[in-house]
């Protein structure tokens, strides 16, 4: 834990969308640990590394409001893809014109986090491949700003701004227990042909979410 | 946590005991007769289970509602029910001529019953068993017990079975318990983790429909759904539920309880497109009938029109003050407990689906002073003796629109958008002001409602008005827009006593210039007021009145400016709402003198 990073997040906008309404969209009251992965992520990332989220601090009031926005009802097909690859014919777009739906969402207002984590090497790591390299990298990354693509709120239309926290993390103005439910964890890639969700109860005491005391069910 | 708290509250109300909400396995069906079986398995008879139920004036027979074992997933095809079912099933005879499928329905009524009946070593039991392997088909149409009730029989109507007039066969412990246990062990596919109870347990593809929203399909419309490959992950393509794993128990708890508060229509609101509900985290009704009166005002819905009445209202806004003062609530303490948590949800239809609008929880304590500092905000000086001391969120959002329109309905997005205001104390929707605004500007209608709303936006979601923002007229404040507001009022009152009963005055020729841009129009108003102040009776008393507001106005200061903002026009209004009022009141006054 020695080599944890805090990184302090903020936005106008949120949505981490909820498995269960995902059509209609309803975000959950604060960031998803995978959520806060994928931002750290965006910043850097390499095979050699996991980032492990310990804790999320939330700093404003829960507050949602409604939009109503233009989705698509379709992905870009792997398998057309794949001919295209080998030398086939098929146009590889979506007609957004085409696959409009218009769709509702609950979406948080004004956002700030901070984001306590570490990394662990894993299995891909070689020989070059140090903790206190790619310690650094991170740090260096952070500071000045870099980022692989821009970081985002659950939706690429909600930008993340970011910032370093080097001093301690100041203290959430939320105070007391706030018990959210349970809240997806990630998802588990260990049997890629069976890719499931994992949840874990959310409370938040004071502001802080800790993930290294809670409990995933696997 | 929408899903989580509705199961809640179905935990809550199934152990309850008198709510009457279906258990796991079982589902509410209506049902019209019992078939009275002797221990041989012989039909006895037929037994009627309508009961009476008010429609309008009249009363008629309707069928009873009971739960029935529920084998789950509705299809057009041949599917028997177990214990329960139509004519089709339980005799093999309909109205619709169609001999091969009513045979057909019988078979699999027969096999149902006959396989899972059969191992039950129980008296009940083997008098199903023996009546579904005895019963003909062909001779069915002439049996006396059927005679009597054959035209009703043959509609559809639902049937339960009965043992020699005592006990329903459905409601047989033993049978139960065997029902019960085969539902909980059948197909423990597809098992992952629950996103509500976080238990590993087997999960639900497609969920149950959920109905009762105003605008969706009749059929229903599903809460949780999947229905285009964008709306997949990870591979899960067309496989619907697993893409957010909800368990059985948990599927059947939040669709079962949403059904039942959207079946209860005197605890539901409609407003724009959502429909509301709300619920405590506790059994007691008096939660939800002491909201839904809160919330319209203390109208009361008997059935078609809703009423205002007005002791209901006092008596509600008495217990509400009290809690919104912090005062103990007295002897009704042993009723209701204000910190009780309590749960709004706004869901609207869009097609098939249900898309949640708000979800907010609270406990029930805060609601109320939410929602007092809304009324508190609204009030203002009664234009007639008669107008309410509250109004509903209904009419609040109706003052928004034209009477002529055909469509009587507030803009959606803006009704969700003030309720939301409204229940959580944060400002209103400036949409719902511009709405107002443009109100009074095409019908020149100061109303009562109109001018509550105004003046309740501008003490919350502005900090600059406070001197005005009083119940009636405050003769000290300065605030330019408000003085010429009251001379309008006062300009406008000269004009009608120099000539009484007009049919157009100034307010219907010159009020929207006068409130939008007062330096163009004023000097003209003053002009002609002289005349009138010649030709009334008594017009030294407006020369007077006009003189007196007049020198409130700085006139070093540029007193009528150019234009006026929307919000000083709305402070505009307010000053003419309040002068009007007292100019009138004092006649009121005079004539009870005299």
């Amino acid at each position: 834990m020695g080599y944890g990073v805090s990184l302090e997040t903020w936005g106008d906008y949120a949505l981490f969308t909820r498995p269960e309404m995902k059509v209609e969209r309803v975000s959950y009251d604060v960031i998803t640990p995978s959520a806060a992965r994928g931002i750290i992520e965006s910043i850097y990332w390499k095979p050699a590394i996991i980032w492990r989220i310990d804790k999320i601090h939330v700093y404003n009031p829960i507050e949602f409001t409604n939009i109503r926005r233009n989705e698509v009802s379709s992905k870009i097909s792997a398998r057309s893809v794949d001919s295209v690859m080998n030398g086939g014919a098929k146009l590889l777009y979506i007609n957004t014109n085409e696959d409009r739906q218009q769709r509702a969402s609950i979406i948080l207002k004004n956002v700030r986090y901070i984001i306590e984590a570490h990394f662990e090497l894993t299995d891909k790591a070689g020989e070059t491949d140090t903790i206190e390299k790619h310690y650094n990298i991170a740090l260096r990354r952070m500071r000045k700003g870099q980022c692989y693509h821009n970081p985002c709120f659950g939706c690429r239309e909600f930008p993340a701004n970011f910032r370093l926290i080097e001093d301690d993390v100041p203290k959430s103005g939320l105070i007391g227990e706030t018990d959210l439910g349970y809240m997806l964890y990630d998802m588990d890639f260990t049997d890629l042909e069976d890719i499931k969700s994992m949840f874990f109860r959310a409370v938040m005491r004071d502001g802080i979410i800790d993930l290294s005391a809670c409990e995933v069910v696997k | 946590m929408i899903l989580q708290s509705l199961v809640k509250y179905y935990e809550i109300l199934a152990n309850d005991k008198d709510n009457n909400i279906p258990k796991l396995g079982y589902s509410k069906a209506n049902v019209s007769y019992a078939v009275n079986l002797s221990l041989e398995g012989e039909l006895l008879n037929i037994i009627p289970l309508k009961i009476g139920a008010q429609r309008g004036k009249k009363i008629v027979e309707v069928p009873q509602s009971m739960e029935v074992p529920d084998l789950g997933g509705k299809t057009s095809g041949v599917k028997s029910n177990f214990l329960w079912g139509n004519s089709n099933y339980f005799f093999g005879i309909d109205n619709k001529g169609k001999i091969k499928r009513s045979k057909e329905c019988f078979e699999a009524f027969k096999q149902l019953h006959t396989r899972f009946l059969q191992d039950i070593n129980n008296a009940t039991a083997k008098a199903v068993v023996k009546f579904v392997s005895n019963w003909n088909i062909d001779k069915a149409m002439e049996h006396p017990a059927l005679k009597d009730y054959l035209d009703e029989i043959l509609t559809g109507a639902n049937f339960v079975f009965k043992l020699n007039g005592g006990e329903f066969v459905h409601q047989n412990k033993e049978i139960r318990q065997a029902w019960e246990r085969y539902k909980s062990n059948v197909d423990n596919l597809n098992v992952m983790q629950c996103l509500v109870t976080g238990k590993e347990s087997s999960i639900v593809k497609v969920h149950p429909k959920i109905s009762g929203v105003r605008g969706a399909l009749s059929v229903g419309g599903s809460l949780v759904s999947f229905n285009e490959r964008a709306y997949e992950s990870y591979g899960r393509e067309k496989e619907q539920g697993l893409n957010a794993p909800v368990s059985e128990y948990a599927t059947f708890a939040y669709t079962t309880v949403l059904n039942f508060l959207l079946a209860d229509s005197s605890h539901k609101l409609n407003l724009g497109d959502a429909t509301i509900i709300f619920w405590a985290e506790s059994p007691k009704k008096i939660y939800p009938d002491l909201m839904s009166l809160y919330i319209n005002g203390g109208e009361v819905s008997n059935g078609e029109n809703s009423v205002h009445d007005e002791l209901a209202a006092r008596e509600i806004k008495s217990i509400f003050e009290k809690i919104t003062q912090g005062k103990p609530i007295g002897e009704l303490s042993d009723v209701f407990d204000e910190k009780t948590n309590f749960h709004i949800l706004a869901i609207s239809p869009n097609a098939a689906r249900l898309a949640v609008r708000f979800y907010i929880s609270n406990s029930f304590g805060e609601f109320v002073k939410k929602i007092g500092k809304h009324y508190e905000d609204l009030r203002i000086e009664k234009q007639y003796p008669t107008d309410p001391d509250t109004f509903s969120v209904w009419r609040l959002l109706n003052e928004t629109v034209s009477p002529t329109s055909k469509d009587k309905a507030a803009t959606p997005l803006m009704a969700g958008a003030a309720l939301k205001a409204i229940i959580t104390d944060t400002p209103y929707p400036a949409g719902l002001y511009n709405a107002i605004m443009l109100r009074i500007k095409a019908e020149k209608d100061i109303s009562y409602y109109k001018v509550s709303i105004i003046k309740a936006y501008l003490s919350r979601n502005t900090k600059k008005f406070e001197e005005v923002l009083t119940m009636a007229l405050n003769e000290q404040s300065e605030n330019s827009a408000y003085i010429l507001g009251r001379l309008f009022a006062v300009l406008e009152k000269a004009q009608q006593d120099a000539n009484p009963g007009i049919n157009t005055t100034i307010k219907d020729r010159y009020f929207t210039s006068a409130c939008a841009t007062p330096a163009s129009v004023f000097p003209v108003l003053l002009r002609l007021s002289q005349h009138h102040i010649s030709k009334a009776d008594y017009g030294y008393a407006s020369d007077k009145r006009i003189a007196d507001i007049l020198d409130k106005l700085a006139m070093e200061k540029n007193p009528f400016p150019a234009n006026l903002s929307l919000e000083e026009q709305g402070v505009f209004i307010l000053g003419y709402y309040h002068q009007k009022n007292a100019l009138y009141q004092k006649n009121n006054k005079k004539s009870e003198e005299k």
